[in-house]
């Protein structure tokens, strides 16, 4: 019983057999109460009427009038005033009678057995072929007594229909079991199915096609499962690419690192040379330093997601104090930088807001020219921030512009060595400026400089 | 000459910073934690002291804030922390500055220069022309709300030029006065700041601008 098909199909025929047992039992509660009384009535009248009968016609022998009507379908007993017994019809299975029954129906009472006849869970009284089962009259005939006990053959009677109901019943029973197993298999089959695309998903198969047609719960289901795949297949692409290019750019400083010291190991080169292939050496252990940080700094974002630390931020503060921060590089390439930044506050988590300067205000150091300007402008209004971050560097294709919040991606396609960059400096931005519902704008113009636009809610 | 106090608990860092500092001409003194480093400082006199924060006995921040009570001595606190709590809660305790590590020396050097160079500058005047503002101290520039930060010589020579406006000065004279004596470059330099201080400032402020005297040399002047 392991499968929900069997479980499914077990649990709807017991119901079945439960619900069965019930109605019987109703069913023989409602015989007992209301029509047991209703059947005796019936009996009761007949009994009457044969009797009377038997009373009128005193030219009609008894013997054949009784086996007459023994013979149409009744069960009859007589007992004349000796106590004499004359069976007449099929006879009854139990012949007991209750102590002075006949006694009392020869004085003239009537015996009322089918209202009487006990009550029992499991048995209806209708069918019991018992004489205490029976009604009794008396019978005057040619000036004697006798008690007439009587109940209709409902063998004989009902047989067919007994046959029949009993067929209905068992016919009924095998086909809803019958059913009950095919239409369990129907509902239970895209189950399965769901179950066998779990198994391809969980073994690395994303392109499952389920072809489940519903508009119940389990249709629904399927289509969410199919979406729950498409991203999940999106998720897992974008993880490939993410690691194909990571390691591409973990790679390539690597080899550049073991090529120079194998270089450096070589002796016979000259100091300057030597000084060379260091700053190499050097630049290309501060590329892999900032990549792993930047890394960090992308996933911590993409958790953050749900757990921002949402408080005041003091933007003007947070600006002065990364200028601050990179002052020296900023003026170790001789770039001037102007900043104009009044009081300004918004709501926002300050660590990922700190990263945001920070990584604008880096970008616009690395890709200036020297001697350049860097101009940092922050106006405030009713509702927003704007942060305005206006460099003199290489600027930007249009095309080029589409892409740069592209993780990995990088205007200098050539990978150029010159430019100690990343390339998810401007998609940590992007992220960062998407949780606090904000936009980023960006206009260039190739070398002439570039702008970066931060527009901030202060929610 | 200066001397430095370094305190880090890690052997490598000190020797680190203490090469890169003698090799600009200051004189090093190493402590390895906060105890030793309060030590030092009752007997030695200190012009400067670069502290790390996680050090074992006593942190950073304790010995930032206890040598704030007790001398007048810029500090600049060293951290791998790069979060920004932990860089409040160094300005809290005093500090003048903060270095994060993995640093570069030349940031390191950059920052040590800066700070000694404004806490030896205690009585400087700011300047005040037209526009123009200069503070001496923080080393900026204000124009109409706006602050500008030079580079360091540019800084010195539009400051110089401001302190005595409209006064004509010879290139020679300049070198002097802003590079130094020991200056190996030629007198080209000064026409390279002088183009470059023009270029920044043409459009910015129109009621000061440095004329060239043919023949003799610049001066600024104030319209």
């Amino acid at each position: 019983m392991k499968s929900l098909y069997s479980k499914f199909a077990f649990i709807t025929i017991m119901i079945m057999i439960v619900s069965g047992i019930f109605s019987f039992l109703l069913s023989n509660a409602y015989y007992q109460v209301k029509l047991k009384q209703q059947n005796d009535e019936k009996i009761t009248n007949f009994a009457f009427e044969i009797a009377d009968f038997a009373s009128k016609h005193p030219l009609i022998s008894l013997q054949d009038y009784f086996n007459h009507i023994g013979a149409i379908g009744y069960q009859i007993l007589l007992i004349n005033q000796d106590g004499e017994k004359q069976y007449f019809g099929s006879p009854y299975r139990k012949k007991e009678l209750p102590e002075d029954i006949s006694e009392k129906v020869l004085n003239g009472e009537v015996y009322h057995g089918v209202s009487q006849f006990p009550h029992k869970t499991f048995v209806t009284g209708f069918f019991a072929n018992e004489l205490k089962n029976s009604v009794g009259v008396p019978l005057e005939y040619k000036s004697n007594k006798y008690a007439m006990f009587i109940r209709p053959d409902i063998k004989l009677l009902f047989n067919e229909m007994h046959i029949l109901f009993g067929w209905l019943l068992v016919i009924s029973i095998l086909l809803s079991i019958l059913f009950v197993l095919i239409s369990t298999k129907y509902l239970v089959n895209p189950i399965r199915n769901l179950k066998k695309a779990t198994q391809e998903i969980a073994g690395g198969n994303f392109s499952i096609k389920l072809d489940i047609d519903r508009t119940d719960e389990l249709g629904h289901l399927a289509v969410s499962f199919m979406k729950m795949a498409e991203k999940l297949a999106k998720v897992d692409m974008l993880r490939k690419e993410l690691i194909t290019n990571i390691s591409h750019d973990i790679q390539s400083p690597l080899t550049n690192l073991k090529g120079y010291i194998d270089l450096l190991k070589v002796s016979n080169k000259s100091e300057q040379e030597k000084q060379q292939y260091i700053r190499v050496i050097h630049s290309e252990v501060n590329r892999l330093s900032n990549m792993t940080k930047q890394l960090l700094l992308l996933s911590s974002i993409e958790s953050k997601r749900d757990i921002m630390e949402i408080c005041t931020v003091d933007v003007a503060g947070q600006l002065k104090s990364v200028i601050h921060q990179y002052q020296w590089r900023i003026l170790d390439k001789g770039i001037m930088m102007s900043y104009s930044v009044p009081d300004a506050f918004v709501k926002g988590d300050p660590s990922l807001l700190y990263s945001l300067w920070e990584n604008l205000l880096t970008n616009a150091i690395k890709y200036n020219r020297e001697n350049g300007i860097i101009d940092i402008e922050l106006t405030v209004s009713e509702e927003q921030i704007e942060v305005v971050v206006e460099d003199t560097g290489a600027g930007l294709e249009t095309k080029e512009m589409e892409r740069i919040f592209d993780r990995f991606y990088r205007a200098d396609t050539s990978r150029d060595r010159s430019v100690e960059g990343t390339g998810l400096g401007l998609s940590i931005v992007k992220s960062i400026v998407d949780l606090h519902q904000g936009k980023i704008k960006v206009t260039s113009q190739k070398g002439k400089g570039t702008t970066f636009t931060v527009i901030l809610p202060k929610m | 000459m200066k001397t430095i106090l370094i305190v880090d608990d890690d052997e490598n860092i000190r020797s680190l910073v203490k090469g890169l500092l003698m090799r600009e001409g200051y004189k090093v003194i190493t402590a390895e934690n906060g105890v030793a480093a309060l030590a030092i400082l009752k007997t030695e006199l200190c012009d400067l002291a670069v502290v790390d924060i996680m050090m074992p006995v006593m942190d950073g921040y304790k010995l930032t804030s206890d040598i704030r009570k007790l001398y007048d001595l810029p500090i600049i606190l060293l951290t791998a922390k790069s979060q920004i709590e932990d860089k409040e809660k160094g300005f809290e305790s005093g500090t003048d500055d903060y270095l994060i590590k993995p640093f570069e020396a030349k940031e390191l050097i950059f920052r040590v220069n800066a700070l000694l160079r404004r806490y030896g500058n205690v009585s400087v005047t700011n300047i005040n022309l037209g526009s123009l503002f200069i503070n001496k101290k923080s080393y900026e520039v204000k124009i109409n709300n706006k602050t500008y930060m030079l580079p360091l010589k540019e800084f010195e020579l539009l400051t110089f030029m401001a302190t005595n406006p409209n006064q004509v000065f010879s290139r020679g004279h300049l070198i002097e006065k802003i590079w130094g004596l020991d200056f190996e470059g030629d007198e080209r330099t000064v026409d390279v700041h002088i183009k470059r201080l023009r270029e920044r400032f043409a459009s910015i402020a129109k009621d000061f601008a440095i004329k060239t005297i043919r023949g003799v040399g610049y001066s600024l002047e104030v319209r």
